[in-house]
């Protein structure tokens, strides 16, 4: 699989990135870098390897379904530029 | 006293407790050293006033016995570390005036040990970077030299290498995904461990790559590193993904004897074409080993040539979908232009268009 110009700039515009014209092939390359990459991977035989998560034993740890944390509005609200009755203040985007 | 900020951790430690010296006296050593050595761009917000009363209290606990190993040393901490109420913007412009309001596990556990923070160090913006020219603030120098050149002190964690490296303080914080401890700390001479992933938390850690990241010491010696880690070590309740596994004094286990020890020196970390001043400090490594008893294998890891590509796919993977929150600090900052604009009886248009700019610069 091969990622061309054209691909390029469909993901920019996806990702919402401008990419100007000139620089769509070095985009496309660097794309194919990658997918190169993931091939070079994809020769390697795993075939009966246990997958390992960690180098050493670790199962994710529970705990207590229970409220720990919480009842700090003005904090989390602390760094926001724009905050009206608790709330954060964000530009209207759908008319 | 002058040149406190030289000691090491150890030293500084065993000074402290003897009453020969006080923590307030390094502390304004290094500041007075910071302030001289501004040209290095390692500190990238100074916290002068924070690190006095910090020393002052450091000294009390000193004084009422009992203090923690690391009570009293002033340490650099990156700017990937938030730390409550002080700039931490990882270098990156997105963050600008962002004034935490808790503090990452690890700052945590050294600021309960007693320990002064001076200052925020410079960084590779979000972390992603070798040479420390990616940061908004700009480039962190090598207080090496070989001639009139700036050199760079690598990265990411480049402004915390230059600071340990010209004795800005006695030890620094750094994280490490692919290399950002260990590569800054080989150019600039100094110790660095990336440690094993789940010894440190990452909570509060600004994040790049979430199963890669881990935070370290980077400091003067390998004693240093050795008390220092363990202080940021153990397993925190913020952090699921860090590990339950008792910490141990890892400083009583520096016996600096290796003898009967079987050290493998891998053939695919020698690579063709490598400059012989490198195969020549490989040699003398091997030698220095084995003068000291250990037995040296060749060996051969011969998947060592996956690992950068299966970097390069977790990598960016990770980071994208970490940093994609921060398309929200980036909303943030187009109010501030709505906002603006607004006052100005201007259109949406011109918000468009300077996103569009803004973009095209990422």
């Amino acid at each position: 699989m091969s990622i061309d110009t054209a691909t390029a700039a469909k993901v920019a515009k996806l990702a919402r990135i401008k990419i100007e014209e000139d620089a769509l092939p070095a985009l496309a390359q660097e794309f194919n870098t990658i997918l190169g990459f993931i091939e070079q991977l994809n020769e390697v035989d795993v075939e009966g390897v246990e997958p390992m998560t960690s180098v050493t034993p670790q199962r994710l740890k529970r705990r207590i379904d229970e409220v720990t944390d919480g009842n700090q509005q003005d904090k989390v609200l602390k760094n926001a530029p724009d905050a009206r009755e608790g709330f954060f203040v964000v530009p209207k985007v759908v008319e | 006293m002058s040149d406190l900020n030289k000691l090491t951790i150890a030293e500084a430690r065993d000074k402290l407790r003897a009453k020969e010296i006080t923590s307030v006296e390094i502390t304004k050593s290094c500041l007075d050293a910071i302030d001289a050595a501004d040209a290095l761009g390692a500190y990238v917000h100074k916290t002068p006033e924070l690190a006095i009363a910090a020393a002052k209290a450091a000294d009390a606990r000193i004084g009422a016995g009992d203090a923690p190993d690391m009570c009293g040393i002033p340490l650099g901490i990156k700017d990937l570390f938030c730390t409550q109420g002080v700039d931490s913007q990882a270098a990156s412009g997105i963050l600008k005036g962002f004034k935490p309001e808790y503090e990452s596990t690890v700052s945590q556990k050294l600021k309960d040990a007693g320990t002064v923070m001076l200052g925020k160090l410079n960084m590779d913006e979000f972390a992603m970077g070798s040479s420390n020219e990616t940061s908004v603030y700009g480039d962190a120098v090598n207080p090496w030299k070989v001639d009139d050149r700036n050199l760079t002190p690598g990265g990411s964690s480049g402004g915390s290498a230059s600071a340990v490296a010209a004795d800005l303080c006695l030890a620094a914080t750094g994280t490490d995904t692919g290399g950002s401890i260990r590569q800054p700390a080989a150019f600039t001479g100094i110790v660095g461990i990336k440690p094993t992933y789940g010894r440190c938390s990452r909570w509060g850690i600004v994040a790049f790559a979430s199963s890669l990241d881990q935070a370290g010491p980077m400091t003067k010696s390998v004693r240093d590193a050795a008390i220092m880690l363990e202080i940021m070590c153990g397993h925190d309740a913020k952090d699921s993904t860090s590990a339950d596994i008792s910490v141990p004094n890892f400083e009583a286990m520096l016996t600096g004897d290796i003898r009967g020890k079987k050290i493998g020196i891998p053939k695919e970390y020698r690579m063709d074409g490598m400059p012989s001043e490198i195969e020549t400090l490989w040699q003398n490594g091997t030698e220095m080993l084995r003068d000291a008893g250990a037995e040296i294998v060749d060996i051969s890891l011969p998947h060592t040539k996956y690992a950068l590509p299966a970097y390069y796919v977790i990598a960016p993977a990770e980071a994208s979908s970490n940093l994609a929150r921060m398309t929200v600090c980036v909303l943030e900052t187009v109010q501030h232009w709505v906002q603006a604009m607004a006052s100005r009886n201007c259109t949406k248009k011109p918000v468009q268009k300077d996103l569009d700019q803004r973009f095209s610069a990422a």
